[in-house]
């Protein structure tokens, strides 16, 4: 059976990775998908740390019966895609965060992706901090 | 189903689409200086793009308020409008003085129909329609905003560092030779 997965692409970058469900946040990470595709304009959190986000149209009316997992967001392991579905924004730790408050993860990288994370991450900082490049991100699901 | 809100939130909606890869005309105007009346004291505008990039993050947030608002059967439409009254009329008005006209433009038409439909049903596409607007207005002044200018002179200092600060800081006399306005050494 395919396995449904959600592809994260900066074209302009040349850069793409895959996120995978997992057994954290299943239903969540059902409904995100149900929300995709879309794009929009790829920016970086200036506080928590290593977190690019972005805005979305991705929002939910209510989602407690969806969430299982809930953690400090400067607990959780590099590589998990953020979703807060009330508001519609979307982030990704790419590293650690010193920011102590609860996130939603709902997906987490491939392995072989992680280090095409971080050199995103890291271009994504540079734009928003200096260069002012203007980096979009599209989101869309793959079944493999 | 109201279609002057239905309309609005069309509008938005083709906004928000062309403005997600395309600089809006609001960010650019900040982002240049080219704000009518010159918002900025002292002749810079730097100041200006900081409070505007916050106070349209903060409106996004407070959109959202009232986003749950009209979905929840515990406010009233008249509660709404009392907190909508409070929560968005003085940040509006000042991301329009500080640059940010559409924003302003769409946000008083919104906070009109808060105040003349009774149905809130109506509301509930056209507010989701404008927070999800902001919200993307606001990536771009985020992303435009002069962070590298200051970024650079905040860096967290090292272990060494601190503890070198300290021992030079360690004596009334250092105290005295870098603050002497601090430490009533001198008068204006």
């Amino acid at each position: 059976m395919a396995e449904k997965r959600i592809l994260i692409e900066w074209p302009s970058l040349g850069a793409k990775v895959q996120m995978c469900k997992t057994d954290k946040n299943a239903k969540m990470f059902d409904e995100y998908c149900k929300r995709l595709p879309y794009h929009a304009l790829q920016i970086h959190a200036m506080v928590a740390g290593y977190q690019w986000y972005h805005y979305s149209p991705c929002i939910v009316d209510e989602v407690n019966d969806l969430i299982d997992y809930n953690p400090r967001l400067d607990q959780i392991d590099d590589g998990w895609l953020l979703w807060t579905p009330l508001a519609g924004l979307v982030g990704c730790a790419y590293g650690h965060n010193t920011e102590y408050l609860k996130t939603i993860p709902i997906a987490k990288v491939r392995d072989e992706d992680l280090e095409t994370l971080r050199n995103v991450g890291k271009r994504i900082w540079e734009a928003v901090m200096y260069t002012k490049e203007v980096i979009e991100v599209r989101y869309s699901v793959i079944e493999v | 189903m109201n279609a002057r809100c239905e309309e609005l939130a069309r509008i938005l909606d083709e906004e928000r689409e062309k403005l997600t890869l395309n600089e809006p005309d609001d960010s650019k105007r900040m982002r240049l200086g080219l704000m009518d009346p010159p918002a900025g004291a002292y002749n810079q505008y730097f100041t200006n793009h900081f409070f505007a990039d916050a106070e349209i993050r903060g409106l996004g947030m407070n959109m959202n308020t009232i986003d749950h608002c009209l979905r929840d059967d515990r406010f009233t439409m008249e509660q709404i409008r009392v907190i909508a009254g409070y929560m968005l009329p003085f940040s509006g008005e000042f991301l329009d003085y500080a640059g940010l006209r559409d924003t302003w433009k769409y946000l008083k038409e919104f906070i009109d129909m808060i105040n003349s439909i009774d149905e809130k049903e109506d509301l509930r596409n056209v507010c989701r329609s404008l927070m999800i607007y902001l919200n993307y207005v606001h990536a771009w002044t985020h992303l435009m905003a002069p962070w590298g200018n200051g970024g650079a002179g905040y860096n967290f200092r090292s272990k060494e560092e601190n503890e070198a600060l300290s021992r030079y800081y360690l004596t009334e006399e250092s105290l005295k030779a870098n603050y002497p306005f601090d430490r009533g050494q001198k008068t204006v």
